[in-house]
């Protein structure tokens, strides 16, 4: 993957830890590609990019924010946790 | 760096699936990464595994079912991983036993395989699954085809216990029991998350040459993912349908979940 990233490759699949679970592949993670843009300095699509910011799941510098518990994504899925 | 908590984690008690697995920089963190190369390992030594015939043999013949050993073509597991027309394939050796009749069934048995459903429990990619969930399978299915409307027309065995076999090795072992249909339930390719899942592969009037378009498919059988009870459910809504509709494959559509709701319930009513 790191050598795809390096020969500017523009597409990798993301399944949550590299595993699809559904068809029993192994796949790259969501992780591997924070990894690869941190390590080769790889920018998102702009309005990707732009999304991100906006509902502040990467700040400023395009890079990964700390989630807190309280954030706006979250909030709604304190039901599904089993949580009240 | 030290990893940070995953405001999912409390999701992950509803999934087997790797989510909220949380990061260290925008990395896995460590415990997650041994999880994975664990996970790894079992499913390569899941490939790897050889198939125990005897013990699943002698376990089968307790619960009444006779079971006769037979092999592909593709002599040892390194062949069968790089040569999969072998493993669609009987050898030369176990072609002969069943052109003559499985002998471990004897002639009263045979005649009653003629015209039933054969059953080929092979190691497939993962020998663990069919030593693990062939068995209960096969008890819960033989109770489910006893019922009268199909117990002369749809009866199970006798088994054969297949190593280094691919789906398509049933089609030729089939054809020589001269079998109405036969049902194999092999190991499937293991996932990273399921070193151990069963696939049933049904295929009507088999003879070497059928195609994937004339089978139907039950996948990931095993507790943690479709347990034997609804497996078992599907696999004889099959068997009944396509006992009624004279082939399987793309023409059969599996109704089976829709089949068993009240009818006012049934989705399929909604849409049509």
């Amino acid at each position: 993957m790191t050598l795809l990233g390096a020969a500017g490759v523009n597409f990798i699949m993301g399944v949550p830890g590299a595993d699809d679970i559904m068809l029993n592949y192994q796949s790259t993670s969501f992780h591997d590609a924070a990894v690869l843009r941190e390590l080769l300095g790889l920018k998102r699509a702009p309005e990707f990019e732009a999304w991100l910011a906006q509902v502040g799941i990467t700040g400023d510098d395009g890079r990964l924010l700390q989630a807190p518990a309280r954030h706006a994504l979250l909030t709604d899925l304190s039901g599904l946790a089993g949580r009240p | 760096v030290s990893a940070a908590p995953d405001p999912w984690a409390a999701l992950r008690a509803h999934t087997a699936a790797r989510i909220a697995l949380g990061r260290a920089g925008v990395s896995l963190p460590t415990a997650e990464w041994l999880r994975f190369a664990q996970a790894h390992a079992l499913a390569r030594d899941a490939v790897h595994t050889a198939f125990d015939s005897v013990a699943l043999s002698s376990q089968l013949a307790l619960q009444g079912f006779d079971s006769t050993v037979v092999e592909s073509a593709a002599a040892d597991r390194a062949t069968y991983l790089r040569r999969p027309d072998l493993g669609r394939r009987l050898s030369p050796r176990s072609a002969a036993l069943l052109a003559n009749g499985p002998p471990a069934a004897g002639a009263e048995a045979d005649r009653a395989n003629n015209g039933g459903v054969a059953v080929v429990v092979a190691d497939g990619l993962s020998a663990q699954a069919a030593q693990r969930h062939a068995l209960p399978l096969l008890l819960d299915l033989r109770a489910r085809l006893a019922a009268p409307a199909t117990a002369a027309a749809l009866k199970l065995g006798p088994v054969l216990l297949a190593h280094q076999a691919r789906v398509a090795l049933g089609d030729e072992a089939g054809g020589l029991l001269q079998a109405r249909a036969v049902l194999v339930l092999i190991g499937e390719r293991p996932g990273l998350s399921s070193p151990d899942s069963l696939g049933a592969y049904l295929t009507w009037a088999p003879q070497p040459g059928r195609s994937d378009a004339e089978r139907n498919c039950v996948s990931n059988i095993r507790p943690e993912g479709l347990p034997y009870s609804e497996a078992a459910h599907k696999i004889a809504w099959l068997l009944g349908a396509a006992l009624r509709l004279g082939g399987t494959g793309v023409a059969l559509k599996d109704e089976s979940d829709s089949s068993a709701l009240p009818a006012a319930l049934s989705p399929l009513k909604v849409t049509r």
